[in-house]
């Protein structure tokens, strides 16, 4: 039996004068598994992510790690994240993908050794080993994006959240992004909670997909994905992009 | 080398080298995480520093020390505070600074030229007891950097993921402002408190020119500010000019040959190809 790795205990969050964007949600995420976080926009996707990495704080209910509160879990460097936000890095930065890519194994290992071997695996995972001397700000978005998500992977992490990884990135990045996650999952048994508006990239994975709607976490899978989703979507979402159905 | 017969050019270049170095690698994180203009502003705190040592008969450059650390970590703490106005940080503790360097010299009868060589630079004048302080500010800068390198690396490069990766930022963050601080006091004596922030800056900004990796950058940074506070002393001390502004000088000529080669190599090696 797989075990659990996070685990939501009656968790409701509601911002200082705002509504209540969750309410009495529990749930645990198993330890190996592939999850898929979708929602409609304002459904309370953003509030639980930041809820799971632990910048915000619930007001009701806890959220455990292994027995751990989040903010001793993330300090031992067990969590990964790539936000959406990563890419608008300063382009005039001088550092070589190699130096981003070491960036955060370097903060918890000091074996320059098992460092470097760790980073040209992880660049060749992600085909970047040829470029690994050149400057981030130099490649292009899609692979910009790959050297980053490396950095989140090279340090080995035991759960990875990556906020929309494949939005505005060419479709050879995407692929490859899809096969490196789906390697590090099925390989090396790390947990991956991948938040998108692409659907198709959740159905066509082993994904369980958690399912954020009015306050509320669902947790469905291919089976029954179909009766989960609200109405709008039934029936287009296996191949459409769930935000032209109906964000 | 005829101007080393003398002790005091001994001590300024001996100073001036320690500063050359550290300036730079405090700088390099400075310019990358746009925080340029902090070193302005705490340039401008150190004078209030200056001024208290001036009037009390207190070493100023330990004046300026003690009231860099307060004003870097006031700095951090309005950064937090106005985090969508940043700059709000700079310019009110820029001159929160100088009005009470102003207050403290006029209600100190602080004599005027005295105030200039702070100001402006000179090196001098300057002291055993203000190499010494260089030294062990140098080396604390130097080993602090060294020990947190990866993650201030992290955090300029992408702030948000370095603290969710684990990184404590905020320490990380407070640590750097007050080792800007501290080397901001300690170069005042030898560039100047106007012209302080230009050696930690340009310097930077010509091997961002250059350089194509992050270690690279730091090393030309170096380099180029050591060539700079070297020049710029021998300079000065030949054709009689200031030493701060000989030195800023050089660093901006620097500046301006790697600007050059960085447009004019691309060029000639697609000639000659």
């Amino acid at each position: 039996m797989t075990a659990d790795l996070m685990e939501f205990k009656g968790v409701s969050f509601k911002y200082p004068n705002g509504p209540v964007v969750l309410e009495n949600i529990s749930f645990k995420i198993r330890k190996g598994e592939f999850y898929g976080l979708v929602g409609p926009n304002g459904a309370g996707k953003s509030t639980l992510l930041k809820l799971m990495l632990g910048s915000l704080k619930p007001t009701k209910g806890e959220i455990i790690y292994h027995d751990l509160e989040i903010k001793r879990y993330r300090k031992k460097g067990k969590i990964g994240y790539l936000s959406q936000e990563a890419r608008n890095f300063n382009p005039q930065f001088p550092g070589t993908v190699s130096e981003v890519v070491q960036a955060q194994l370097a903060v918890f290992s000091r074996d320059k050794k098992k460092l470097q071997a760790r980073v040209r695996e992880t660049l060749e995972q992600v085909g970047l080993l040829s470029k690994a001397d050149q400057p981030i700000g130099k490649l292009s978005g899609g692979q910009q994006q790959r050297a980053l998500l490396a950095r989140t992977l090279a340090a080995e992490p035991e759960i990875v959240i990556l906020d929309e990884p494949l939005t505005g990135i060419d479709v050879q990045s995407q692929r490859i992004i899809y096969d490196v996650l789906h390697h590090f999952n099925r390989h090396r048994g790390k947990t991956i909670i991948v938040v998108s508006h692409n659907l198709s990239l959740l159905v066509n994975s082993t994904a369980r997909i958690l399912l954020v709607d009015n306050g509320r976490v669902t947790f469905c899978d291919n089976t029954n994905l179909n009766d989960k989703l609200p109405v709008p979507v039934q029936g287009r979402q296996r191949s459409s992009d769930l935000k032209e159905a109906f964000f | 080398m005829e101007m080393f017969q003398y002790d005091f050019l001994q001590r300024a270049f001996l100073a001036g080298l320690i500063i050359a170095v550290i300036c730079p690698v405090i700088g390099i994180f400075m310019v990358l995480r746009r925080m340029s203009l902090v070193g302005n502003a705490l340039s401008h705190i150190s004078m209030a520093g200056v001024a208290a040592g001036l009037m009390t008969g207190v070493s100023p450059t330990f004046g300026a020390v003690i009231v860099c650390l307060l004003g870097s970590g006031i700095i951090e703490l309005l950064r937090k505070n106005f985090r969508r106005y940043a700059e709000l940080a700079v310019a009110i503790s820029m001159s929160t600074g100088l009005g009470l360097a102003v207050l403290l010299i006029s209600a100190g009868n602080v004599n005027n030229a005295t105030v200039m060589s702070y100001l402006f630079g000179s090196v001098v004048t300057t002291s055993k007891s203000d190499i010494i302080i260089i030294a062990i500010t140098g080396l604390l800068v130097i080993v602090t950097v060294a020990l947190l390198y990866s993650r201030l690396f992290y955090v300029t490069f992408d702030e948000e993921g370095a603290f969710y990766a684990g990184v404590d930022t905020g320490l990380v963050n407070m640590i750097f402002v007050l080792l800007s601080g501290l080397t901001v006091a300690v170069s005042i004596r030898v560039v100047g408190i106007l012209l302080v922030s230009p050696l930690m800056t340009i310097p930077v900004a010509a091997s961002l020119q250059l350089a194509t990796s992050f270690k690279q950058a730091l090393a030309f940074s170096i380099v180029f500010a050591v060539i700079s506070v070297a020049g710029g002393i021998i300079l000065s001390y030949y054709f009689d000019l200031a030493p701060g502004g000989t030195i800023v000088i050089a660093a901006l000529v620097i500046l301006f040959l790697s600007i050059l080669t960085k447009k004019v190599l691309p060029v000639i090696k697609s000639k000659s190809a």
